[in-house]
């Protein structure tokens, strides 16, 4: 009895390693259900029509998922917005930061029309969801930049911990003011016309730092598939690249394979969020000044963003 | 010297029938004992007398405005108040703490057990458990003190302390008595009347007076009086 | 009876060694702060915790909010007990709800307070939620398991009813208040902070454990659960107190 389940186990372990070597020969891209994949899907449409690809793109709901996967270092390439990134080089998980294809996607949005300036932002609640993400980190940036202080002077709520739910309750009224990205941004536009922008934070962003660009979501790559397969990095970075002035170009027919890909509910919303979405492929050897300064405005605030210190420069991958 | 009487007395429990036309008189200021064979009805009597289960009907005569003491098979002390404490929870509220006070005080003393005032039950024997009921119903300023078989769980030789105990209150203070039990010698050191029941439904098969005041199990009277009783309980 | 004492401290003193053995032994094999960090560095953050800038109202706020929980349920779980456990027709009409919320996930009630309540208010309701129904069983259990024969004799003697409700009913359900205040504090600390890492409060042990999380510090998290701990056992070490000093009849 005993000796037929241990050799059970023997086979289904020699099944799971047999399937992992198998899988090891593809590429693992990794991306998220936002902007980043609505840059990418040219590419997502091209590796999914192909079935002889040895490329695999899966697209998660949360950050966390993909971090999972980052530090079993079960992904080649994957999309991770940029603190966190920096978090996990200096934790030693071994990624490098390859470029930055996504600059800037947030917005204060909500029914209230009282607010016209930052300091009618005082006393009111505040919906952001997931504390120390990129959203509720960078406008903290900004709240401090103008002299309210996040801890005391606004009611910062979490109650809504994903991305989804916060545009739904900012849809639906429960939260009169939210910080949300698109493309859910045009989401919640599209279900309820009276939610208006309060904020455009990049365009706050700008004038608080015109020389510091929102590096907000970077495309990271696993050190060892880096070291050996340079060409193929070479390559997925331009499909990618490619991918993302193809949707700028050609927003209609984006929007269609947005949809197709489960991105988005409906072509409207993906036509109205694709201009908003800051899509521009950026190789980070080109832009190291930018995202050290990007990352040293979170590192002032609280070192823990972008786990502990300033990447070395090693972090860039070149 | 104005009796107790019950006449006509009906009850059954289910299909057995313990009372049926039964009639019985109890003299005040008397100690009381009925002997039986268990089952026979005691207990209910006892309990009908208190008021704590119904009749099917009969008329209970000269008990109407009386106050009732009851000792138990068991001490039923409560397990969260002190010797003291246990005897002053049922006297009435009107009385103050100080007065509450003393009568527990003093009840305490006639049952020797000063020294254990502050003590739980739980620190106590079955006996003294026991001496704290007794004291508890002698100084509730009942007319009648019931009693249901009180020393039933206790050795002898705490039988005999009790007894003495109680007689010693007794004399005091005479209240009438109605003592319930299945043990012959109990009967004959603390009644003055003795009834012999018989099975259920209940006949009083006989009644025997004993008028002496000192009471020896040894003595020839009384070993006389064992055998008659015993012949009568078969 | 004092040899069998530190013969008992000797074996739990033995298996926390162990315990911490085990998990030194789990972090050398994995070898990264990142999944399990080794016992000293987690003790480290641990003491930096306490003088971390917000401890006092991390620490604080969690323990304000458990203590709100546990009065709440404690008033009314001892009212609505006493009720039903002298009122066949409201016991069962309490005892499905009773029920109910004693098998719902602890989760579900969090996602719906999150969007019933304002952020502070979710951690709360949820440790009234948990610990209600634990308070108001056991006191409904323990009026069931109140002596009869104390309350006839009570009755024989022509106690009046307010005193039998004071004296002998009310200190026969003090033993079950305790043990459901007991059940009810072990479970509503773990409810609290699961409804602060899902609300995120401002300020709570939840909200930290959370943060922590987000930043990948892993020894934090552990620290905050070491400091959770403390505080549940804490609570269960005093209420384990003050019943001897009531319950001074056993």
């Amino acid at each position: 009895m005993l000796k037929k389940y241990i050799f059970y186990i023997f086979i289904s372990v020699f099944l799971i390693s047999c399937n992992q070597d198998e899988e090891q020969q593809k590429i693992r891209i990794a991306t998220l259900k936002g902007p980043s994949a609505m840059g990418m899907v040219k590419m997502i449409d091209s590796v999914r029509k192909n079935p002889n690809s040895n490329i695999e793109i899966t697209i998660y709901n949360e950050p966390i998922q993909v971090r999972k996967l980052m530090l079993e270092e079960a992904v080649d390439l994957a999309i991770l917005p940029t603190t966190m990134g920096a978090i996990l080089y200096n934790k030693g998980v071994n990624y490098q930061l390859a470029a930055i294809p996504v600059w800037g996607t947030l917005y204060l949005f909500g029914q209230d029309t009282t607010i016209k300036s930052w300091s009618d932002l005082k006393g009111k609640r505040i919906y952001l969801m997931a504390k120390g993400m990129t959203p509720d980190v960078l406008f903290k940036q900004l709240l401090l930049q103008h002299g309210i202080n996040p801890e005391q002077d606004i009611h910062a709520d979490y109650s809504f911990p994903t991305h989804i739910d916060l545009a739904n309750a900012v849809a639906s009224g429960q939260a009169k003011m939210g910080v949300i990205s698109e493309p859910l941004v045009s989401l919640v536009e599209e279900k309820n016309n009276k939610v208006k922008p309060i904020f455009d934070l990049n365009e706050e962003w700008k004038k608080v730092f015109p020389e510091i660009p929102i590096a907000q979501t970077a495309l990271l790559v696993n050190g060892n598939f880096a070291k050996n397969q340079k060409q193929e990095i070479k390559k997925l970075m331009l499909q990618y690249q490619q991918s993302s002035v193809w949707v700028n170009q050609n927003p209609e027919k984006a929007a269609e394979l947005i949809v197709k890909y489960n991105i988005l509910p409906n072509t409207d919303v993906a036509k109205s969020s694709i201009p908003r979405s800051n899509l521009k492929f950026v190789k980070a050897k080109n832009i190291e000044n930018e995202i050290n300064n990007y990352l040293k405005i979170f590192y002032k605030m609280n070192p823990d963003i972008i786990g502990g210190k300033i990447p070395d420069k090693n972090f860039i991958y070149r | 010297m104005m009796n107790l009487q019950i006449k006509k007395l009906y009850k059954s429990f289910d299909d057995i029938i313990l009372f049926k036309d039964f009639d019985i008189d109890f003299s005040e200021h008397t100690i009381s004992c009925i002997l039986g064979p268990s089952g026979c009805g005691k207990t209910t009597l006892l309990n009908m007398i208190s008021n704590t289960t119904q009749p099917d009907s009969g008329n209970f005569m000269g008990f109407n405005d009386k106050i009732i003491s009851y000792i138990f098979q068991e001490p039923r002390l409560l397990p969260w108040k002190t010797v003291l404490e246990n005897i002053s929870f049922v006297l009435d509220d009107s009385l103050s703490k100080k007065e509450k006070d003393s009568i527990a005080l003093k009840y305490s003393q006639l049952v020797e057990l000063e020294k254990f005032n502050n003590y739980y039950p739980s620190k106590l024997s079955g006996g003294m458990k026991q001496r704290v009921a007794i004291a508890r119903a002698f100084s509730y300023p009942s007319d009648i003190i019931l009693m249901d078989e009180p020393l039933k769980a206790l050795d002898l030789r705490l039988k005999m302390n009790l007894i003495k105990a109680f007689r010693r209150l007794w004399q005091m203070d005479k209240r009438t008595v109605i003592f319930v039990t299945h043990d012959i010698d109990e009967a004959l050191l603390l009644g003055n009347d003795i009834y012999i029941f018989s099975k259920a439904p209940v006949e009083i098969k006989r009644k025997f007076v004993i008028t002496e005041k000192e009471r020896s199990l040894h003595a020839p009277s009384f070993l006389k009086l064992k055998n008659e009783i015993w012949e009568q309980m078969d | 009876m004092n040899i069998k004492l530190t013969k008992n401290k000797l074996i739990t003193t033995l298996s926390v060694v162990l315990l911490i053995g085990i998990w030194k032994l789990v972090s050398l094999s994995y070898g990264s702060e990142l999944i399990l960090p080794p016992p000293e560095s987690t003790l480290v953050a641990t003491l930096k915790l306490f003088i971390a800038e917000n401890f006092i109202s991390t620490v604080g706020l969690t323990i304000l909010r458990g203590l709100i929980g546990f009065a709440v349920s404690f008033i009314l779980g001892i009212g609505l007990g006493i009720l039903a456990g002298g009122n066949r027709s409201f016991h069962a009409f309490l005892k499905p709800i009773l029920v109910t919320l004693r098998s719902t996930p602890v989760i579900s009630f969090i996602l719906l307070a999150l969007i019933w309540f304002r952020v502070d208010m979710v951690p709360i309701f949820i440790a009234f939620l948990t610990m209600f129904p634990f308070i108001c069983t056991n006191v409904i259990d323990g009026i069931k398991n109140v002596d009869r024969d104390l309350v006839e004799m009570a009755n024989i003697y022509r106690v009046p009813h307010h005193k039998i409700i004071q004296k002998v009913y009310l200190p026969a359900i003090v033993p079950f208040i305790f043990s459901g205040a007991s059940s009810a504090m072990g479970f509503g600390w773990r409810a609290i902070i699961i409804g602060e890492v899902l609300s995120q409060p401002q300020f709570g042990i939840g909200t930290a454990m959370q943060t922590a999380q987000t930043y990948l510090l892993v020894n934090e998290v552990i620290a905050w659960t070491i400091i959770a701990i403390m505080i549940s056992s804490f609570f269960e070490m005093l209420l384990r107190r003050v019943e001897r000093k009531i319950v001074v009849w056993r």
